[in-house]
């Protein structure tokens, strides 16, 4: 493999990075071949040593995803580290993921509850503004008779509604920080127990 | 085993290096791989993790009648994680041996080349 | 994974959206509860 061949399957394996990291990578290891050149060596020569390009690059981008989602915490970012840690063969599969599904449907259900508000909430609204329409075989329950009161409750349960559904934003966002922060220390961890590479 | 155990202080011989001068690259790479068998392109990652945790600092140098370099130095922090990677290196190898039953001094540098494979 | 709902900051207008909700239900349920006491 020469030095072009070399880089171009590093950088294959970087998409996902941000440019200016990506060129960061890119100067490191050209700056390795030119060192390497002066020093007599081939390029092949050189690309053998630096090992497997796919591997290289799925460390890096596995660290970079990490850091991106401790900051923002962004979910994609965290699910793409997680595939890319699987990648490598650090982590389990479960250990990994497991807790990224258990949050994430406890955050779902808090979406879906608040979601259900809004929709009953609507639901209540337009029974109450135009009796009419009311179907035949629905019986319409609401704490209250006056027709002012049942539109003032349904308005209520549908800001409340979208309350609840902006409010699961939060919980997930906390998570996906904790979760980055708990890949970042297994696999510390693991680099320090099994090595760079394995 | 050997070979992962010599990965584990991978971190340690990089910042042990750093903390007797400034080093480029491929510099740290080749002394690196001098003393220990590794895929040479796994010390990038490696320093890129330590720079981001403020452990090192870069700077481009101008060589001369090269392009210029990065070189690498330690941070206060890099300072401090180099001495405590140390004490818990030194008091591994000093446990490991007295359990194996020579306590000899040598020892501490020795095993990583002996047990190779 | 193009759902990134979690990317959301809660920036000055996401404060001022919950906020001005916040006070819709208050004020809706509010009202709820003066207009059953009454029966209008």
């Amino acid at each position: 493999m020469d030095k072009s061949e070399f880089l171009e399957r590093l950088n294959s394996g970087l998409k996902d990075l941000p440019e200016n990291e990506k060129q960061e990578i890119t100067a490191d290891y050209e700056e390795h071949f030119a060192a390497g050149a002066e020093a007599g060596r081939k390029e092949a020569e050189i690309s053998a040593a630096l090992g497997d390009p796919d591997k290289i690059g799925k460390q890096l981008l596995s660290a970079s995803l990490i850091e991106t989602a401790e900051k923002t915490g962004s979910l994609s970012a965290l699910c793409r580290a997680a595939l890319a840690i699987i990648g490598l063969g650090l982590f389990n599969f479960l250990i990994a993921l497991a807790p990224i599904i258990i949050a994430a449907s406890l955050i779902l259900v808090i979406l879906v509850c608040g979601l259900s508000f809004v929709f009953g909430g609507v639901v209540a609204l337009v029974v109450s503004l135009v009796p009419s329409i009311t179907p035949a075989d629905m019986i319409v329950v609401m704490p209250s008779d006056s027709p002012l009161a049942r539109i003032a409750l349904s308005i209520g349960f549908i800001a409340s509604g979208l309350l609840i559904s902006i409010g699961s934003i939060y919980p997930a966002r906390l998570f996906v920080r904790a979760m980055a922060r708990y890949f970042r220390m297994n696999l510390s961890v693991v680099r320090r127990a099994y090595g760079n590479e394995n | 085993m050997n070979v992962q155990f010599k990965k584990g202080v991978l971190d340690l011989c990089v910042l042990s290096l750093l903390s007797r001068r400034a080093c480029y690259g491929y510099e740290i790479v080749h002394e690196i791989s001098e003393t220990m068998e590794i895929s040479e392109g796994t010390i990038y990652p490696l320093l890129r993790r330590l720079k981001k945790d403020g452990h090192l600092e870069t700077e481009i140098r101008e060589s001369t009648g090269g392009p210029a370099r990065k070189y690498y130095h330690l941070t206060e922090s890099g300072r401090d994680l180099e001495q405590s990677l140390r004490e818990e290196w030194s008091s591994l190898v000093r446990r490991v041996s007295l359990f194996l039953g020579d306590a000899d001094e040598t020892c501490e540098h020795e095993p990583l080349n002996k047990n190779e494979r | 994974m193009r759902i990134d709902f979690a990317m959301i900051e809660p920036d000055p207008r996401m404060r001022w959206l919950i906020f001005r909700l916040f006070v819709v239900m208050c004020a809706s349920f509010g009202a709820a509860a003066v207009f059953n006491i009454i029966g209008i």
